[in-house]
């Protein structure tokens, strides 16, 4: 013990610690509740960070899905529009319609 | 206690309370006084705002629901060179991919701030196609991200260029695209997040509010197939007439719809950056943003306000000496040529300038005038496109800039300015039995939401009474099948009228070239289509009845079959039955 610590405590006399039976139960149920708080609150903020992590890969998932939509429908509509259209039908042999005449049906 | 170590505890005590003292202080100050400044700070460290991914912008297709402007996908390759280990490595990867040299690469990799440390974005590539970009995703280089972007994809090409207007990532110009850009625009959501050391969000929140939602589409009135005839027959005219440009609409007489507008020189929407640093780039649209003067098909217009009015009818005449007087000045016919004892329908069959200024002069200005803005000219249509010029109409009360010979000159489509659509617009109102509605182009909007709606037609005024205009349309039948013959289109009764206009220039006009217009309908009695042919500088012929009129019969014929408008019955080849 250094010099000072016992110019401070010489002459304090020290109480021995001591628990009763009851207090030390009431001390356990205290520190199990706090625990098993702590643990609940862990465990929901755990679950709550995964569902978060799926969420944000679903809403990623969304943002890919519709990038690639898109992405066709314009590819779709490259394949279909009018020059490439009027291109196949002359590689087909189509030709414009020179003369053409109108008859009327009739029921 | 004794007295030594009594007064030592006492100085413990009071040296303890003293640091008590100095830590409840701090605490104080900390928790209470600057409490915010903390907080503050503490969460400008924590939090971030992110962007979530941005949505497409809104798509605009034809009427019968045809993609005409969409979105595509590209990526961007960026870097943050601090997280980059292998710079050597990683640039020959990046180079081989991205066809770039590897030293370039490596230089973008290893640069540093002012401060001498590796920055903490570089952009490699700002914009690679989607295959390139997945190539960069699947070498899996650390530090390297691929982010993907929206690009704006046309895929008629040129097709309805002006109609359309075009877009960078962020904002639409011109067109369809300028009008409706607030509409068509997604909107974003910031999200503030808590985030980690590396600035990635912690998913505590992972749903914002709001999701980010995609842009309003759109579908227009404008027909693919019409719109592709239209473009196709104005090229024809154009090179066929050697002529500078040209305009043509189509327009639904009855809702005023536009069915196909084009114009040029056109451009691809895609590519409008090749076309940002010419003198006079094409992006204006000339069918809304060009004014010009209209000429003989103006007279179409001051017949009608002639007949509604009741100056004159249908059966009267008058003497055509081959010059009149208005205002002091002389006016006489494009032909030099009198005229002697004409009808009504002969100053349209004939283009009779003299008839033209002889109606006017009846009239008197306040008629006239009040006809002629009736019509809706000298203001805007009020099209839904960006960029729409009104014309240019001098009244009496503009003592600065009108002349009373000026009543002369405009009853024949001289010294006053139309838009091509303004012109299409007052002849579908006396096609449409004297009623004038507001042009448009966009027929549907459909809200991220899947809600829909319809544009309803807007009618705005009464102009002249059905009689009259059914008057009118007989004599502009009569203009087409005893003069500009060549408009006329077999097995169908069409009307319509030529404007031979000359252009003007500082001092006068100019001695050489013309606008030639025919603005017609068909077929008659029902009519489905008004069209406006309009060519800039023809130099094979600066009539309109030799370069307009044929193109409009060419155009209508082919729109006729296209849409399945069935010939007049003596069109008809054979009835057959079933």
């Amino acid at each position: 013990m250094s010099d000072f610590l016992a110019w401070v405590t010489h002459g304090v006399k020290r109480k021995r610690f001591e628990m009763d039976s009851r207090s030390a139960v009431v001390l356990s149920v205290v520190v199990a509740t706090l625990t098993g708080v702590m643990a609940l609150y862990l465990i929901v903020i755990s679950r709550n960070a995964a569902r978060g992590r799926h969420i944000e890969e679903l809403q990623a998932d969304i943002f890919r899905l519709q990038r690639e939509n898109q992405q066709l429908v314009v590819e779709i509509a490259e394949e279909s529009a009018v020059s490439r259209v009027r291109e196949r039908a002359q590689a087909l042999g189509f030709a414009p319609a020179q003369e053409i005449e109108f008859v009327v049906g009739s029921e | 206690m004794a007295e030594g170590p009594k007064r030592r505890l006492l100085l413990l005590i009071a040296l303890l309370v003293g640091c008590v003292i100095v830590v409840v202080f701090q605490l104080l100050k900390v928790q209470v006084v600057d409490h915010q400044f903390y907080k503050n700070w503490a969460r400008e460290q924590q939090v971030r705002a992110v962007t979530m991914d941005k949505p497409p912008r809104g798509v605009i297709r034809d009427r019968d629901g045809r993609l005409l402007a969409g979105n595509g996908v590209r990526y961007a390759v960026e870097a943050a060179p601090a997280y980059v280990v292998d710079k050597e490595g990683a640039a020959v990867k990046l180079a081989s991919v991205l066809h770039l040299p590897a030293s370039h690469v490596e230089d973008l990799l290893s640069s540093r701030d002012e401060n001498e440390e590796l920055r903490k974005w570089v952009p490699i590539a700002p914009s690679v196609s989607r295959e390139t970009g997945e190539q960069v995703l699947d070498e899996d280089i650390k530090g390297i991200t691929v982010r993907p972007l929206w690009k704006r994809r046309y895929p008629e090409g040129t097709l309805a260029s002006h109609t359309l207007g075009f877009s960078t990532m962020i904002t639409g110009y011109y067109g369809i695209e300028g009008f409706y850009d607030e509409m068509l625009r997604p909107k974003e959501v910031e999200w503030v997040a808590p985030v980690d050391v590396a600035s990635v969000p912690i998913p505590w929140q992972p749903i914002a509010g709001e999701l980010p939602r995609r842009g309003v589409d759109l579908e227009l009135t404008v027909d693919r197939t019409v719109q592709a005839l239209v473009e196709e027959e104005l090229r024809r005219a154009v090179w066929e007439y050697e002529a500078e440009g040209g305009t043509i609409i189509v327009m639904d007489p009855d809702t005023f719809e536009i069915l196909g507008m084009a114009s040029l020189p056109a451009y691809d929407p895609e590519r409008y950056t090749e076309f940002v640093d010419q003198d006079s780039p094409p992006f204006e649209d000339p069918a809304i943003s060009k004014q010009y003067e209209p000429g003989s098909v103006f007279k179409i217009l001051t017949m009608a306000a002639a007949l509604d009015s009741g100056i004159v009818t249908p059966g009267m005449t008058y003497v055509d000496q081959g010059w009149i007087e208005v205002g002091g000045q002389t006016i006489h016919n494009a032909s030099g040529k009198v005229y002697g004892e004409s009808t009504m329908a002969d100053i349209l069959i004939e283009s009779l300038n003299v008839g033209a200024a002889w109606l006017s002069k009846r009239m008197g200005p306040d008629l006239f005038y009040r006809y002629i803005q009736e019509f809706g000219i000298g203001e805007r249509t009020g099209v839904d496109l960006a960029g729409e010029v009104s014309g240019q109409l001098w009244l009496p009360d503009d003592v600065e800039h009108w002349h009373p010979s000026n009543l002369g000159t405009n009853s024949f489509g001289h010294g006053v300015a139309v838009t091509p659509l303004q012109m299409v617009t007052a002849v579908a109102t006396v096609v449409n039995d004297g009623v004038r509605l507001q042009p448009r182009v966009v027929g549907r909007r459909i809200a991220p939401d899947g809600a829909v709606s319809v544009h309803q037609r807007l009618v705005m005024e009464r102009v002249i009474s059905s009689e009259a205009a059914s008057h009118l349309c007989e004599m502009l039948v009569r203009a087409v099948e005893e003069g500009a013959t060549l408009a006329s289109v077999d097995g169908y009764r069409v009307g319509g009228k030529t404007g031979t206009a000359q252009i003007p220039i500082p001092g006068g006009y100019d001695p050489n070239d013309t606008i030639a217009t025919f603005v017609g309908f068909g077929p008659v009695p029902d009519p489905k289509l008004v069209v406006l042919v309009k060519l800039d500088r023809p130099q094979t012929s600066p009539w309109a009845s030799r370069t307009a009129a044929p193109t409009f019969q060419r155009l209508t014929s082919r729109l006729f079959t296209a849409l399945a408008i069935p010939p007049s019955e003596d069109g008809l080849v054979a009835e057959v039955g079933r």
